[in-house]
């Protein structure tokens, strides 16, 4: 009896520690890039207040494709299509008495691309069915495996494939020039890639708010060689416009060391060291310059400029109270910029902030996560960032 | 002394061994993989597709706000719907025989933050512009933001090239194909 107490009052409390990603049900897949040849594992979680019956990992893989294949005149569209695909359902049921709200597991893995000629497009959805028999679902996510079907198709690592593009924000990373251009030097830059997202997408800490606070608003998508950058110069080989066409972030991916740049823009262009040991931060940082059009927050050698009408930063601290009360936010944060005794702007947050503090517990605070959160808004309702008036 | 010892030893086994036990119970009792199904490429691809229409793709080469080159061509371009400009975009407006027939916004990579430098106006840099139209056009403004005065660039050769190729298209027929 004692011990099947302690089994409960244990599990329940190792399995609260261990997980704090969303309640529910979700999915993921491992590695986030996969390579030809290599084993990807497709995992689900899954808890409910009732307990879980039976996930269910709902997969669709085929060979990844020029859509030009697909239909005639879509070639260059950036993106890639599927043809040849399979459906099929791999299921785990679980015993009757695990603890209600228990989280329970489940994992598939296979070669993709050794079915598909070293090129395939896969996608899963998760289900979970309780106890009762309510079912509960995950949106479905794509990633490829292997080689892309030409060097203008990018190669998705998290892609919310059903939805328009234009509802989603579509950050594509790129390897410098610096990386070498054969398989090994892309295979480093993949790894670096891996690592990078993994520390915006599974790890909760604050200066990642912006890729957890609404997971499904961000596709992630790797390019082939063809760019080069060095500090705030950047450079594309012409097969690289079809996939810059449908990404609202060019990233950079740079292994040797100089000083990251990226336009102040509502969707632009940015640079990371992918080598630095922080460089998940540097994501973070830069892409509230490329994607929120924010400013630095760091007094000395920081750009204190902003672009639309969110802003961070301000020329006085009438601005900056006005802004504030505008929008609900703390006036009494805002804060004078002073570089060397001269004051140089005013910023609204008070505390490390991502645009300011190289720091892994920096925030995205007040008029910060603001910005954020009015991008989201604008994502969810159909149109992530303005282009065109017809 | 040894008694608590060997008491506080069996605690942390059977602490061990519960853990352990109860997270075999997170995993599955029984695993089973479906036969695979065929699925219908057109219905599988159309999530994707359907993000794309016909539309024309500039380039512009620019220095500060001048264009020094433009290249242009048919191409499928993103579905936009409806936006609003902002005062830090570029401007492009699509005329037909001088009527206005689209106009679009996109984004300028002028103004840069250098991380420990500040800020680096980037006055030589390349404009792609995807702009999905209702049919073809001859003249296209664009207008950077700050600058009063939009440039003209004429646009018709790319879609008299395009109805070389496409005789048939719909752009391509009499009362939408642009004459010379």
């Amino acid at each position: 009896m004692f011990r099947l107490i302690a089994k409960v009052v244990l599990c329940v409390a190792f399995l609260g520690a261990a997980d704090s990603l969303d309640a529910g049900v979700s999915g993921w897949h491992e590695p986030l890039f996969g390579s030809a040849g290599q084993r990807i594992y497709i995992k689900a979680r899954a808890d409910d207040s009732e307990g879980i019956r039976k996930i269910s990992i709902i997969i669709v893989a085929g060979k990844m494709v020029d859509c030009d294949e697909v239909r005639p005149w879509a070639q260059e569209v950036g993106v890639p299509c599927r043809m040849g695909a399979s459906r099929f359902i791999h299921e785990c049921e679980y015993v009757d008495y695990v603890p209600p709200s228990t989280e329970v597991a489940c994992e598939y893995s296979e070669d993709f691309s050794f079915s598909y000629g070293g090129k395939s497009l896969i996608s899963y959805r998760i289900e979970a069915t309780t106890r009762s028999g309510d079912v509960l679902s995950d949106e479905e996510i794509t990633f490829s495996q292997g080689e892309a079907p030409s060097q203008s198709i990018a190669r998705p690592l998290w892609w919310y494939r059903l939805a328009p593009l234009r509802s989603r924000v579509d950050i594509g990373f790129f390897p410098d020039l610096d990386y070498g251009d054969n398989d090994s030097a892309y295979g480093n830059f993949t790894a670096d890639l891996n690592s990078i997202l993994a520390g915006v997408l599974f790890v909760s800490a604050p200066f990642a708010y912006p890729f957890h606070a609404s997971r499904i608003t961000f596709n992630y998508w790797a390019a082939s060689f063809g760019a080069d950058a060095e500090e705030c110069q950047r450079d594309f080989a012409s097969h690289l416009d079809p996939i810059i066409s449908q990404m609202d972030g060019r990233v950079i991916l740079h292994q040797n060391l100089f000083r990251d740049c990226a336009s102040i823009s509502l969707a632009g262009y940015g640079s990371v060291y992918a080598k630095a040991s922080d460089a998940s931060w540097i994501l973070a940082h830069e892409s509230g310059h490329f994607l929120y059009g924010q400013g630095d927050e760091y007094a000395c050698d920081g750009s204190h400029r902003t672009v639309g009408s969110c802003k961070n930063i301000f020329s006085s601290a009438s601005d900056c109270v006005a802004y504030a009360i505008n929008w609900n936010l703390r006036a009494g944060e805002c804060e004078e910029m002073v570089c060397n005794d001269i004051p140089v702007a005013w910023r609204l947050g008070r505390g490390n902030s991502v645009m300011r503090d190289r720091d892994l517990l920096a925030e995205w605070h007040s008029a910060n996560r603001k910005c954020v959160q009015d991008r989201i808004n604008t994502c969810e309702s159909g149109v992530c960032y303005v282009r065109s008036v017809p | 002394m040894k008694t608590r010892i060997v008491g506080i030893l069996s605690v942390l086994c059977l602490m061990v061994s519960c853990v352990s036990l109860e997270c075999a119970d997170r995993d599955p009792i029984r695993q089973r993989t479906s036969p695979r199904v065929e699925v219908d490429p057109h219905e599988d691809n159309e999530p994707v597709l359907d993000n794309f229409v016909r539309g024309l793709i500039v380039e512009i080469e620019v220095f500060d706000s001048t264009i020094l080159r433009h290249f242009e061509r048919v191409g499928l371009v993103s579905k936009i719907t409806k936006h609003s400009g902002s005062s830090d975009m570029i401007k492009f407006e699509a005329f037909r025989k001088g009527v206005g027939i689209f106009s679009s916004f996109g984004s300028d990579e002028e103004i840069n933050a250098l991380e420990g430098f500040g800020i680096v106006k980037k006055k030589s840099r390349t404009i792609i512009a995807y702009l999905p139209v209702p049919r073809p056009f001859d003249e296209l403004f664009v207008r950077f933001p700050g600058v009063e005065d939009k440039k003209s660039l004429k646009v018709g050769e790319a879609f008299f090239q395009f109805c070389k190729q496409h005789p048939g298209d719909m752009w391509c027929q009499p009362g939408e194909v642009l004459e010379f």
